[in-house]
């Protein structure tokens, strides 16, 4: 794994080359960056480990149950201390309008957090949101992350979370 | 006795009015909450059940709002009047919110807002009830004719304070801010005089659940 | 104790009467699969609508066909979970304004154990036995030692088994729902060339996991080396499906030591996994047993069955719950 590189201006960083057990600090870092109401759109293609990133993710947030892929069920929200952290898959919606009866919260809901597998239709919904993108490179069995912030507070999020150290973080991981 | 139920818009609303011709409020609850029906509805309509005894009809706002609210509402209604063996009544959920506009005033209700995109209904509010001036709408970018309107209208609901949004209404729209106590409304807006099945009672979605059209994702993607 | 069950987790609306968890008295199911068929998949949109409309025919056709009367009800049971959320709440709604309407206990059930007990109806049950559910969403393997208590073994980590079936039939250009289509065109084929990869998890931790999301790819690729091959392609499909499910199943009853499995869920219809399961079974001196084909699919009498043996274990559903998505058993 490499060090991430942070283009502020574009609030959006790049990192190379993480294993599957670097996507620990990636979940940390996100962890540490988003706060509710936050919105993230995941795409990358099938076995990237997008759901294995969403499982860190809520873990780390406190998650005690099994996290599994919702395919099937599309949401599967997660009621924690006053918090709803919904982990939505759209894949099975590729053709499908119905966005509304996923009974999503409201943009700039209180206490919410939506992360989104195959989640790009919700950008329409959620004008302030994360995109990240995970790219495998199956020679090296490592995968390519970009992530960027969109609209107004999730842009102030990403700031803050690079002043507070984003660098140091992903250094410390990486490290151990 | 009637009992209105809505929960079409941000909240939760049950109320009971009595049988004297001016339907007295004897309770009226409202938890501006999200997804609250799914958890209290049936809890509230127990308590209230237990309080004021079967009701003798149910009113419930139809949408349209929430798809998931309305149909909860829509639910709890048809099959409690099945059960009871009780009448049923469906009102727009728009008009419920147009009851709290003030006499005389025509009233744009707006719900449910994403983004450019909610649900709008042009009322005129009369003494006796709220007036539809046309059929509630779907809005997505643009409010169809006759906005925007000269005259004095009163806006209520999700563009109530959008200055933007209010400029577009008409040059005199003014904003409302108070949510009106819908359970109330809902069951004073009902009419009776010719119940509807309660099978038949249908959510007013005013959206298909159509297709997006675009082709199907690869399903090979990085295999 | 006569128990009516209410079922929408997906996109069939199912009533059904059951007397003492044992005796099927009356069922109704209305699907709107007919309307999910051009879109290739279930719309969740679509599905909460129909159930919205469907809830009070399905109930009245299936208190008709029992000859009874709503307040001849004990109590009411439902799916609460797991399932589209938009589709569990209208059961959901509706059973609590039963059990409010009439004063009756509440009973939520899980929807793979409803699936379980659609067995009772067949004969009572006897633990311990080993327990698979196959269907278009679930794949899972359990131990099950009696009412209300399942141990997990092993459970799909991708693709579910039945998943697996209507991806092949979108791919070999059959209709929705995939499973019925692949088996009645693998039967003309009667014998295949094709053999498709069955995956090998290697997950000493957990012998009884599934895999099946290799199988669409590989498919994917030999319909396009032979496309005048569809029929020799769906019994391949079948039979790797077949074999993993089988192999898996096998190898737990022998090694939990049991000698009964009861198979459940909408892919248990599949005559060739019958068959093949029970041979295999037999081997080793297990016995097969599953539900009617009727009530192997998604219905409210399952419902009905499995809430009368939670009810005995004194389980009841709050006013104020809702649906429960993701909702684990035995984990």
């Amino acid at each position: 794994m490499r060090e991430p590189a942070v283009d502020l201006r574009a609030a959006e960083v790049t990192w190379e080359g993480l294993s599957e057990d670097d996507l620990d600090v990636l979940a940390d870092v996100l962890t540490d960056m988003l706060r509710p109401p936050a919105v993230v759109l995941l795409t990358g293609p099938l076995g990237s480990g997008k759901t294995t990133l969403v499982r860190k993710v809520f873990s780390a947030w406190g998650v005690g149950q099994p996290v599994k892929s919702p395919t099937f069920d599309l949401v599967h929200p997660y009621l924690l201390n006053g918090l709803r952290l919904y982990h939505v898959d759209l894949y099975r919606l590729s053709e499908l309008e119905g966005l509304e009866s996923l009974d999503l919260p409201a943009p700039d809901e209180e206490g919410t957090v939506v992360v989104a597998e195959w989640g790009e239709p919700l950008a329409a919904i959620y004008p302030d949101h994360w995109k990240l993108r995970l790219d495998p490179d199956p020679a090296s069995e490592t995968r390519r992350i970009r992530f960027s912030a969109h609209g107004p507070r999730a842009e102030l999020q990403f700031r803050a979370g690079v002043a507070r150290g984003l660098g140091n973080l992903a250094h410390q991981g990486g490290g151990q | 006795m009637i009992f209105g139920i809505d929960a079409s818009g941000p909240g939760l609303a049950v109320g009971v009015v009595d049988d004297a011709p001016c339907r007295r409020v004897l309770a009226d609850w409202y938890w501006l909450r999200p997804r609250t029906a799914g958890t209290h509805l049936t809890v509230w309509l127990e308590t209230l059940s237990q309080q004021f005894g079967r009701p003798e009809a149910l009113a419930v706002g139809i949408g349209p709002g929430s798809f998931t609210g309305v149909r909860i509402a829509v639910t709890a209604a048809k099959v409690l009047a099945w059960a009871w063996g009780i009448p049923v009544q469906g009102v727009s959920s728009l008009s419920a919110w147009a009851y709290g506009a003030p006499v005389g005033e025509k009233v744009l209700v707006t719900s449910e807002r994403r983004g450019a995109a909610f649900y709008g209904g042009y009322y005129l509010r009369e003494t006796d009830g709220p007036k539809p001036l046309m059929p509630d709408f779907p809005v997505d970018g643009a409010l169809p004719a006759p906005f925007p309107v000269t005259g004095s209208v009163a806006v209520i609901g999700a563009l109530a304070d959008d200055p933007a949004w209010l400029e577009r209404v008409g040059a005199h729209a003014y904003g409302l801010t108070e949510v009106p106590l819908l359970g109330s409304a809902v069951a004073r807006i009902a009419d009776f005089a010719a119940p509807i099945d309660a099978v038949r009672l249908t959510p007013a979605y005013l959206k298909a659940p159509g297709t997006r059209g675009s082709g199907s994702r690869d399903e090979s993607n990085g295999q | 104790m006569l128990i009516l069950g209410i079922e929408s987790s997906c996109d069939d609306t199912g009533v059904g009467v059951v007397e003492d968890g044992r005796w099927l008295r009356g069922n109704s199911r209305l699907s709107s699969a007919a309307m999910h068929a051009r879109f290739g998949g279930v719309v969740p949109e679509l599905a909460s609508r129909e159930h919205v409309m469907a809830i009070i025919p399905a109930m009245e056709a299936a208190l008709d066909q029992a000859g009874v009367s709503l307040t001849d009800c004990d109590a009411f049971a439902v799916t609460q979970g797991p399932g589209l959320l938009g589709a569990l709440l209208v059961g959901v709604t509706a059973a609590k304004a039963l059990a409010l309407a009439l004063s009756r206990p509440l009973i939520g059930v899980h929807h793979l154990e409803a699936h379980l007990y659609a067995n009772a109806l067949v004969a009572s049950i006897e633990y311990p036995a080993l327990a698979l559910v196959v269907s278009g969403g679930h794949t899972a393997i359990y131990r099950w030692e009696g009412d209300g208590r399942l141990v997990l073994l092993g459970d799909t980590q991708d693709d579910a088994a039945g998943e697996a079936l209507d991806k092949g039939a979108r791919i070999l250009g059959l209709g929705y729902p995939g499973g019925p289509a692949i088996e009645r065109l693998a039967l003309s084929a009667g014998e295949t060339p094709f053999r498709l990869p069955v995956a090998r998890l290697r997950r000493p931790q957990h012998p009884y996991d599934l895999s099946f999301s290799g199988l669409k790819t590989a498919l994917a690729g030999l319909y396009r080396q032979y496309p005048d091959q569809s029929a020799a392609l769906a019994h391949a499909l079948q039979e790797a499906v077949v074999a993993s499910l089988t192999e898996k199943a096998v190898q737990a009853l022998v090694a939990e030591r049991l000698h009964r499995i009861y198979l459940a869920g909408g892919v248990s219809a599949n005559q060739r996994l019958r068959t093949r399961l029970a041979e295999r079974a037999s081997e080793f001196g297990g016995q097969v047993y599953a539900p009617e084909p009727a009530m192997a699919t998604d219905n409210g009498a399952m419902v009905a069955a499995a809430g009368y043996y939670h009810w005995r274990l004194g389980h009841q559903m709050g006013m104020h719950e809702g649906p429960k998505t993701p909702y684990p058993l035995g984990e």
